[in-house]
């Protein structure tokens, strides 16, 4: 310890010290310690595993930004579409009539399955 | 792969880390074992300590600044195995493999004393006791270490210091 210490606490400083030190000699490691050899391999493996996850996880870097890039485009296109043919799409539902040859019941039943598609994917990418 | 491409992933190159290793692993043991109370928890961490330095350490610092990183991951790891005892539900099991230690080691009369006294500080005043007066560690070094900063070192080590020589009253230590 470096540190100068006032002549009150050097007496207390010099007791505590004298204990620990004792006390650090009595403590030794009832068996051998892992050679450095054995430590040296092990920390040698994790880098490796490391490493490989890595380069796996830059591998799969494109495929989830392309992922993300196709969420993206599929609600861009949803709400165009309900931008421009909400009106149609709405009366034609009162009218149970179909708009461009898709029955609108079935593009009642896509767009919960799209809502739960998106949040599949969201969700599937944070965890 | 040759030996010379391996080593350079790695900090040290094995003969550099087992000289390290033979300067540190006995000091750092007897550390864990003081701070943590529990041989085999030593064991693990030293362990665990060693491989974490070899993927971080930066090789062309010195040696006395190596030790010092070496100390603050193992600092560190024995408080994340604290962390973790304390949100164990069944954390009564930690417990009990503390007392059964601290029993084991009760058959020398002169040890239970120093070990007692010094059971009887907290794990920060163990942790900085140790640092100060069995590493040698300056003020600035602990800071790093523990995490705190230079100022509240002085002081910290400064109230350790009087609890640590209060408890030796007590209980009479023999030298």
């Amino acid at each position: 310890m470096s540190e100068a210490l006032p002549p009150d606490e050097r007496d207390e400083a010099v007791q505590v010290a004298g204990a620990l030190r004792q006390l650090a000699a009595e403590t030794r490691p009832p068996r051998p310690l892992p050679a450095a050899g054995q430590l040296w391999w092990r920390a040698e493996v994790v880098r490796r595993l490391v490493e490989k996850q890595e380069v796996a996880e830059r591998g799969l870097r494109p495929a989830v930004w392309g992922e993300l890039a196709a969420v993206v485009l599929a609600v861009c296109v949803l709400l165009l579409f309900f931008g421009l043919q909400a009106s149609a799409f709405l009366s034609a539902l009162g009218r149970r009539e179909a708009i461009g040859g898709i029955p609108p019941m079935a593009m009642m039943a896509l767009l919960p399955l799209a809502a739960a598609s998106l949040v599949g994917l969201l969700l599937g990418r944070r965890s | 792969m040759t030996r010379n491409n391996l080593e350079a992933g790695l900090g040290l190159g094995e003969a550099e880390f087992e000289r390290f290793h033979a300067r540190t692993a006995v000091g750092l043991w007897a550390y864990l074992r003081r701070l943590g109370g529990d041989p085999a928890l030593a064991d693990d961490l030293l362990q665990e300590s060693y491989v974490k330095f070899l993927g971080h350490v930066n090789p062309a610092s010195e040696e006395q600044e190596q030790r010092a990183y070496l100390y603050r991951i193992a600092t560190n790891l024995v408080r994340d195995r604290w962390r973790q005892a304390k949100r164990e539900v069944l954390g009564i099991g930690w417990l009990f493999r503390q007392w059964e230690e601290r029993s084991r080691d009760g058959s020398v009369p002169l040890r239970i004393d120093l070990e007692s006294a010094f059971s009887r500080l907290g794990p920060r005043e163990r942790a900085l006791l140790w640092l100060a007066y069995v590493e040698e560690y300056n003020h600035r070094e602990i800071a790093g270490i523990l995490g705190l900063k230079e100022a509240s070192v002085r002081v910290l080590l400064f109230r350790a210091r009087n609890k640590a020589a209060r408890e030796l009253d007590r209980k009479e230590v023999r030298s």
